[in-house]
């Protein structure tokens, strides 16, 4: 008993570090990715410990908006999964501005023109299927067919963030249509909240289709699961795991180093090595991603989408209950 | 000052009824007062009040001239150092047998070795040697009140205070128990109230009985003056068997009861009128010659009968010897009744 | 008679800061006209309609099942009790997720059980997605809540009251009648709990409600904190309004309901069930087997395989999950902080709520404190963590809790509260007055009376009181999902992550370990307490 309250004594007060030398990162990057991202990093500038905060998308979001509440974020940088939250935080004036920093190689939509947050993978969304499946699609339009009735899952973009973007990018694409979901919902395919959810339902069988982001669906495949992963021709959307500093850090220089180094060839092949398409061009893609030509991306208006969100989030649950 | 108990026009409420209503009693130091009542009468509010359970509402109760509760002043039960006597019992079932005994001494700061001692000897007084080690939940009821009584008595206080302690025991166990208790209590030499709702049991245990009823004291005195002399009907009616006949005093020797005018006892200063004569079943005899009497029913009763007569205008009971119980009219004489005035 | 009363008060007080600043801070900073009116929203509307229905159904169908099984393991001569007591207990540590996943899962299209039979439902039309799933596995989750607050009460009836209604000509099934309308208080701590429990629960209703579009209050009040961020807060906070009140509802009508009555602790009553021994407990292994054992198989297979979806055999199946999470020194601190935090939160309230329960039986504010501890049980562990951080972001006295393990136990303490109050009220309102009067004519003053003979007396249920809360804190997600931090993870935290990741076997093998660390705790507790009746198991 004694022993129990001296334990806990010791991990109450554990609290509050030092500033020198000390990050901390807010992201919605998988544990394990988070923590060789880290460890990769603190090898290349060794000065620097980073503690990391991981959760999804937007649990990330409403610890560090009730931070912000409060008056005193906590947060040095952060690295999450879509560039909407970032556009939000932005327009808040919540972001510091980096405009020194090395963009060469990346194309201009991965990175914001006004240098606060920096695209550093693509992360795209397409279409899982169980081997087990009646068909194997190659378009989105096939998730509609009659032998696809209430075998589709997909991810809710109330807590998805890649979800939200194929949703705004999808309402604005003529070649898959505003009322996609609609018809979708339909045809009963079911919503689960993340992208984890999807793979569970299509692995396991219960469903036969799933709307769900590539390095997931394909590392199941690489450790055996019976699926298969396809990029629809009409092209598929993608997030960019876009990092940021904020304005309240401090320690801008350690911050900056930081996404210096996500940004940079090294940086990039990690990301690589990790499963992800890397942001930076000329960097190879990981295995298994398709080798012949450049994936098709929609093309996209992160700030229109940002605009419409409510709207659209408001629509998916009116459809899909949550 | 007084030595002893002294409770003074206590009064007591709960939720706007009035439970007790200017209360006052004296217990010396060793007396054994019973406190007797019916069901609801207050005596046990009484009991909770002298041992601090409950806060007196007006009046005052004072120990050895020490006030122990009036307005502001009030000492905690804990400090008023009495034993306690629970109906239920009342021991504490994660402790066994001596570990409840024990229990005051401990708080006392009684060392642990004497006090060991101690609770054993009070466990071989109430006739539980070796029970000691025993879960209290398992020993039968009549043990468990023997422990109670041991945890109550053991660290020798100047009052027990004893809340109907016989109530949930077989009656068989009940004559045992209650000659343990004044044996134990003599021993002792500590004052006692005792809270019964049983005349038997405080005739037994007690020197005076203070008989209780709607929250007031009706009557204190010792059992005999209460049985022969009792302050009025309630009491005349609660202890002992009997029957008031409607009966018109003369004077202070004479009463007219049934048309006959008898010899009677009464209070000094009875007025001459209208008035009940209390008729004891023992008082009541068979005669050649005397007030007119018809047997409405017989009761055995084990070695005799009681007889229910209708006489003088009301009916009485009458005490015959065994054998075949008389019947139809007969004549009676009254040994000197107790008057009592409406 | 004089209390004491620095200690309730105390502890009282300690309750009350750990619970309410938070909350009223997040009520105080977010509520306004604007935000109230979503109550007035057909979706609000449907979702409360359907948070009261399926706490309603749930708590009668968790009631029953509860019911049974209390009274067929504390009053009856049923054979393997105590191993029976112990496994309807893994019921509560069998995160309610996996509970959720194993049985969609197994009544799903591809059920390795009723596919074979060609009885497997087709895609889109699982029974388990919507109101009847949802009652379904929030009654499984209930029932041993239920179980654990009449079984403290059903165990201190007398022998004799039960005893006394067999002399009176009563057949079994009017004493056990008997028995229920004695341990009153217990079933009536019991129903109300799991009604607070059901319409707070948001594990359950995300899995199964959501994709059976079928809006409950808490799905609601979670989509529009992660759907619409922080600007729909408000909305948010509104809607836990409506959560609290039921809450609080749920509670008065516990109160108003429950008689209070002394009882005396003595032997305790056995009935024996005679020519129904062998079919009781066919039916109570049967019980098991499906609600625990189905479940429980189906995560282990899970934890054994590389990726789901794997065809189980010689080849895929191994321990590499397992070696993988251990080796992970992240979640091996989480397996120890989830420890620490659970048993701390579960040794400090029952600690607190010995005295402040007893302090109710005379005290209204006591009473007053117990009701609102309802409140921070019932609205979502988000919102809760969000007035957590608005309170204690800065430092309070020179001491910061944020970002420590601090933050999460404060939250617990205020989390738990509703949880360990129900065993220790009960036992309470059945405790015999003359108990403590007897002490204090003893000459035990106030604050010992209540160490020698109040705590030891409250003791058995202090142990089921910490026991139900470590058993929810050790998974607990939604609170610490917002409060952890590096180096302060939690288990539920860690299960989650991994899940989101999508590695779903390694999520497996971590709440397998989990798991199989509760039963030895539970275990070496019962070999430390080894016949002192005080583990809800050892009846």
């Amino acid at each position: 008993m004694r022993s129990l309250l001296m334990l806990m004594a010791v991990s109450l007060l554990a609290a509050a570090p030092a500033r020198a030398g000390e990050l901390t990162l807010y992201t919605s990057q998988p544990n394990k990715i988070a923590a060789e991202t880290v460890a990769a990093f603190e090898k290349a500038d060794p000065g620097v410990h980073v503690s990391v905060f991981r959760s999804g998308t937007t649990q990330v979001m409403n610890k560090l908006g009730a931070e912000f509440m409060a008056g005193r974020p906590k947060a040095d940088v952060l690295l999450i999964a879509d560039a909407m939250s970032m556009q939000a935080l932005k327009q808040q004036g919540r972001l510091l501005p980096d405009p020194g920093q090395d963009v060469t190689g990346f194309a201009p939509g991965t990175y914001d023109p006004g240098r606060t947050y920096f695209g550093t993978k693509l992360i795209t969304t397409g279409i899982v299927y169980n081997k087990a499946a009646p068909f194997v699609p190659h378009s989105w339009k096939d998730l509609l067919r009659a032998k696809a009735r209430g075998q589709v899952v997909l991810p809710s973009p109330l807590y998805s963030g890649a979800a939200m973007i194929t949703m705004g990018a999808f309402t604005e694409n003529p070649a898959i249509g505003a009322d996609y979901f609609k018809k979708l919902a339909a045809e009963r395919a079911i919503s689960v909240a993340g992208n984890g959810g999807v793979l569970n339902q299509v692995q396991s069988g219960s469903r036969a289709f799933g709307i769900v982001v590539d390095f997931m669906a394909l590392n199941a495949k690489a450790k055996g699961a019976p699926v298969g992963f396809v990029f629809p021709r009409e092209g598929v959307t993608a997030v960019t795991e876009p990092v940021a500093i904020l304005k309240t850090t401090r320690n801008a220089k350690d911050a900056r180093a930081f996404v210096a180094f996500l940004l940079s060839p090294a940086g990039q092949r990690l990301a690589a090595r990790q499963g992800f398409i890397p942001a930076r061009q000329g960097i190879a893609p990981p295995p298994g991603f398709p080798s012949a030509g450049p994936i098709h991306l929609m093309t996209m208006d992160i700030g229109r989408i940002l605009k419409d969100s409510t709207r659209l989030k408001q629509q998916f649950s009116d459809l899909f209950g949550g | 000052m007084t030595d002893g108990l002294l409770i003074e026009g206590v009064a007591k409420g709960f939720g706007g009824s009035t439970v007790l209503a200017d209360v006052s009693l004296a217990v010396a130091p060793g007396e054994a007062v019973a406190l007797l009542g019916p069901s609801g009468s207050g005596k046990s509010t009484l009991l909770r009040l002298v041992a601090g359970f409950e806060r007196t509402d007006r009046g005052r109760i004072s120990f050895d001239g020490t006030v122990l509760d009036e307005a502001a002043l009030f000492v905690a039960p804990e400090r008023r150092r009495f034993g306690f006597v629970f109906q239920n019992f009342a021991l504490w079932p994660h402790l066994d047998a001596a570990r409840n005994v024990r229990y005051p001494l401990d708080r006392a700061g009684v060392r642990r070795a004497e006090a060991s001692g101690r609770a054993e000897s009070a466990l071989r007084l109430v006739g539980l040697a070796g029970f000691g080690g025993r879960d209290v939940a398992l020993l039968s009821g009549g043990q468990r009140q023997r422990v109670a009584l041991a945890r109550a008595m053991v660290a020798e206080p100047r009052l027990v205070l004893l809340d109907e302690p016989l109530a949930n025991l077989d009656p068989h166990l009940k004559g045992t128990m209650l000659a343990e208790i004044a044996a134990l209590r003599a021993r002792a030499g500590a004052a006692m109230l005792y809270v019964t709702h049983d005349q038997g049991e405080a005739m037994a245990i007690a020197g005076r009985i203070a008989v209780i009823e709607g929250g007031r004291l009706r009557q204190v005195a010792d059992p005999r003056t209460l049985y022969r002399e009792p302050a009025d009907a309630f009491v005349a009616g609660f202890v002992g068997r009997g029957a008031l006949l409607p009966a018109m005093v003369v004077d202070q020797a004479h009463a007219q009861i049934g048309g006959q005018v008898l010899a009677a006892r009464m209070a000094p200063g009875t007025p001459a009128g209208p008035a009940r004569a209390l008729i004891r079943p023992e008082g009541v005899r068979a005669a050649a010659s005397g007030l007119a009497a018809r047997v409405l029913g017989a009761r055995y009763r084990g070695g005799g009968w009681e007889l229910r007569l209708a006489l003088g205008g009301g009916e009485v009971l009458m005490d015959v010897a065994d054998g075949e119980p008389p019947d139809g009219e007969l004549r009676v004489t009254l040994d000197a009744p107790w008057i009592i005035r409406d | 008679m004089r209390r004491a009363v620095w200690l309730p008060l105390g502890c009282g007080a300690l309750l009350a800061l750990a619970a309410f600043p938070p909350l009223i801070r997040l009520a105080a900073v977010t509520l306004s006209p604007a935000s109230l009116a979503v109550l007035a929203s057909p979706i609000a509307r449907a979702a409360l309609l359907h948070s009261v229905a399926m706490g309603i159904v749930s708590t009668v169908l968790a009631g029953v099942l509860g019911t049974v099984f209390a009274v067929l393991l504390t009053l009856t001569d049923l054979p393997a009790r105590r191993t029976v007591a112990f496994l309807f207990l893994l019921l509560l540590i069998v995160p309610p997720q996996i509970t959720a996943q194993a049985w969609i899962v197994l009544l799903g299209p591809s059920s390795p059980l009723l596919a074979p039979l060609g009885l497997a439902p087709r895609p889109g039309s699982e029974p388990l997605y919507g109101p009847g799933g949802v009652a379904f596995l929030l009654a499984v989750e209930q029932a041993p809540i239920v179980y654990l607050a009449l079984r403290a009460s059903l165990a201190a009836i007398p022998a004799d009251l039960i005893e006394a209604a067999q002399a009176a000509g009563a057949g079994r099934a009017r004493q056990i009648g008997l028995a229920l309308e004695l341990a009153r208080p217990g079933l009536l701590g019991g129903l109300s709990l799991s009604f607070v429990a059901a319409i707070g629960n948001f594990g359950t209703p995300a899995l199964l409600a959501i994709p059976g579009r079928y809006p409950m209050l808490t799905t609601l009040i979670y989509q529009r904190l992660t759907g619409f961020g922080l600007g729909s807060i408000g909305e948010a906070a509104a809607l836990a309004l409506l959560l609290a009140l039921l809450a609080l509802a749920g509670a008065s009508g516990e109160a108003l309901m429950a008689r209070r009555r002394a009882t005396a602790p003595g032997r305790v009553a056995r009935l024996a069930l005679g020519r129904w021994r062998r079919p009781a407990a066919a039916m109570v292994g049967m019980t098991l087997a499906g609600l625990l054992a189905a479940p429980l198989a189906a995560l282990l297979l899970t934890a054994l395989l590389p990726t789901l979806g794997v065809q189980p055999d010689a080849a895929t199946l191994g321990l590499g999950n397992f070696r993988s999470i251990l080796a992970a020194g992240a979640t091996r601190r989480a397996l120890l902080d989830s420890l620490v935090l659970a048993l701390g939160a579960g040794v400090v309230l029952a600690a607190l709520l010995v005295a402040v329960c007893h302090a109710a039986r005379r005290a209204r504010a006591a009473r007053a404190l117990l009701a609102a501890l309802e409140v921070p049980y019932v609205v979502p562990g988000l919102v809760l963590a969000i007035g957590c951080i608005l309170v204690f972001l800065r430092p309070i006295a020179g001491i910061t809790l944020y970002n420590s393990l601090g933050i999460i136990l404060v939250a617990y303490l205020a989390r738990f509260a509703a949880l360990a109050r129900r065993p220790l009220g009960a036992v309470m309102a059945t405790l015999d007055p003359a108990l403590e009067e007897a002490a204090a004519a003893a000459g035990a003053a106030p604050l010992p009376r209540f160490a020698t003979v109040i705590l030891p007396l409250a003791l058995p249920a202090a142990v089921s009181a910490a026991t139900l809360v470590f058993l929810a804190a050790f998974n607990e997600l939604t609170v610490s999902a917002l409060l952890w931090s590096a180096g302060h993870e939690t288990l539920g935290v860690a299960v989650f992550n991994l899940e989101q990741a999508g590695e779903a076997t390694r999520a497996a093998a971590l709440s397998v370990v989990a798991m199989v660390a509760t039963v030895a705790l539970m275990l070496g507790a019962g070999v430390a307490l080894r016949g002192r009746r005080l583990l809800p198991w050892q009846a």
